[in-house]
């Protein structure tokens, strides 16, 4: 008993490498029953019409891309099986670069896409002082992301934003903000609720309590909640299913946290 | 003057971004995009002293020989040779996005998943039922932790409500009780700077 009061944390961080390294080699996949709000993101969205405008605000960066990635790519999959046209935007340079590389995965699967950049999708990039372009957005796109796109080509002559000009309830049916840190604000703030606009937030799970006061104030649409909402979505619209290894993976991180929680109960106890 | 300009820039500033944001009738006149305009200016501002005071800070480190001084060469080279790189080449390119992608992205990983072994170290020390409401903590965090990794609705099948009713609940009341206070005291911040009441960001001992 002594020893395990004693105990090195670098015991404990070995255990995490072998949860770790056991996830990676030995995959468990676990299917998670869809929540009320995985759902409801699902239904709004497969309830769009075929050319419906959607934008779509990629915030997270390179280190949430695990968790989030398989989200992203699983909700603008549905997007592009329902015919909706695409309009991307990044709120740093690092997530716009993920949100095209995510959509080109996605666009590849789907001719209409695959050749279809600035008829049936574009990406805007990034603009310095992000929560200024996205407010401008809500009276003109183009001329919030000055004119280009993220590789720089004009906007001027892409049909997409002949037809979807401003960023609110007249030109788009839904907005999603994919986001790992407090992102989501703005696209409240400054979209969502001005314009009435509704707003899907697909968000890791750590942040998901945030999001709650919003959600119930019926600000948010819905919340996709982290691996399990990714998993939830891939399920519910026939998506590749890349996040039930995932869930798998933090329920084994799970099991192990609870264990060492009780473990350090049970020694502190202990006279 | 060295007090009073600053406090003067702060009260115009913040009144003129409060009048484009609250009066229809001033945005009429276009100042609100003008507004927009200063602000995208002063990021970019934001980022050349930032460039600069890093280079400064890092060839000083360097010079003095400074303790991890060779961090600051590999630091100063990265940032110059990316930033070189794309007076050459779009951000966009497929070199620049490689680099990004395969550098910063394990990188940036690497420190996410550090938070797995922080969290596990603290489960094991810190998390001690002491008292009642330390036990109710643990086995709210407990109900969450399997509810969210879908382990609870295997072995439950209303777990997952019960997960739903903790989120809708007692979270949505404690983070509508954080999230209010805080906007309450950004709000009396942003009226003492307005007032010239607030000078501690410019360095004054005197709130």
């Amino acid at each position: 008993m002594t020893a395990l009061r004693r105990l090195d944390r670098r015991w404990l961080y070995l255990g995490v490498l072998l949860i770790t390294v056991a996830a990676a080699v030995w995959p468990l996949r676990i299917a998670p029953r869809p929540t009320r709000e995985t759902r409801t993101a699902f239904d709004l969205a497969q309830a769009l019409q075929p050319g419906a405008g959607v934008f779509v605000y990629v915030e997270y960066g390179l280190g949430s891309r695990e968790e989030m990635d398989p989200m992203l790519a699983a909700v603008l999959g549905h997007l592009a099986d329902r015919g909706a046209h695409i309009v991307i935007a990044a709120r740093s340079p690092e997530a716009s670069q993920v949100a095209e590389t995510v959509m080109g995965g996605v666009a590849a699967r789907d001719p209409a896409y695959a050749k279809g950049y600035g008829q049936t999708w574009v990406n805007l990039g990034y603009r310095p002082a992000p929560d200024v372009a996205l407010r401008a957005a809500t009276s003109g796109i183009a001329a919030a992301y000055n004119e280009v796109d993220y590789a720089g080509r004009p906007l001027a002559g892409m049909p997409i934003l002949q037809a979807l000009r401003a960023l609110n309830r007249t030109y788009f049916a839904l907005a999603y903000a994919f986001d790992s840190g407090d992102g989501f604000a703005p696209m409240i703030y400054y979209v969502g609720t001005p314009t009435g606009l509704p707003v899907i937030i697909g968000a890791i799970s750590m942040e998901v309590p945030l999001l709650q006061p919003y959600l119930a104030a019926g600000q948010l649409a819905a919340v996709i909640a982290g691996a399990r909402g990714a998993a939830e979505y891939e399920a519910l619209a026939g998506q590749p299913r890349r996040a039930d290894v995932l869930v798998g993976a933090s329920a084994m991180a799970a099991i192990y946290v609870l264990a060492v929680m009780l473990l350090g109960n049970l020694v502190a106890r202990r006279p | 003057m060295r007090k009073e300009l600053p406090i003067w820039l702060g009260t115009m500033a913040g009144a003129f971004v409060v009048a484009t944001r609250w009066f229809t009738l001033v945005n009429a006149t276009g100042v609100d995009r003008m507004a927009d305009r200063l602000i995208v200016a002063s990021y970019a501002a934001a980022a050349a002293v930032g460039f600069i005071g890093l280079t400064r800070v890092h060839l000083r480190a360097i010079d003095a020989r400074r303790p991890l001084w060779g961090y600051s060469i590999v630091l100063l080279v990265a940032m110059y040779g990316y930033a070189g790189l794309l007076f050459f080449l779009p951000a966009s390119a497929p070199l620049p996005s490689w680099i990004f992608l395969n550098v910063m992205g394990p990188v940036f990983s690497t420190m996410y998943g550090l938070i797995a072994f922080f969290i596990t170290s603290a489960a094991y020390r810190a998390f001690r039922v002491r008292n009642l409401e330390s036990g109710i903590l643990l086995a709210a965090a407990a109900i969450a932790l399997l509810g969210n990794s879908a382990v609870g609705g295997r072995i439950w099948h209303g777990w997952d409500g019960l997960v739903a009713w903790i989120m809708a609940v007692p979270v949505t009341g404690g983070f509508r009780a954080i999230q209010v206070g805080a906007a309450l005291g950004a709000l009396g911040t942003a009226v003492r700077v307005l007032l010239g009441l607030e000078r501690s960001h410019m360095g004054s001992p005197q709130g």
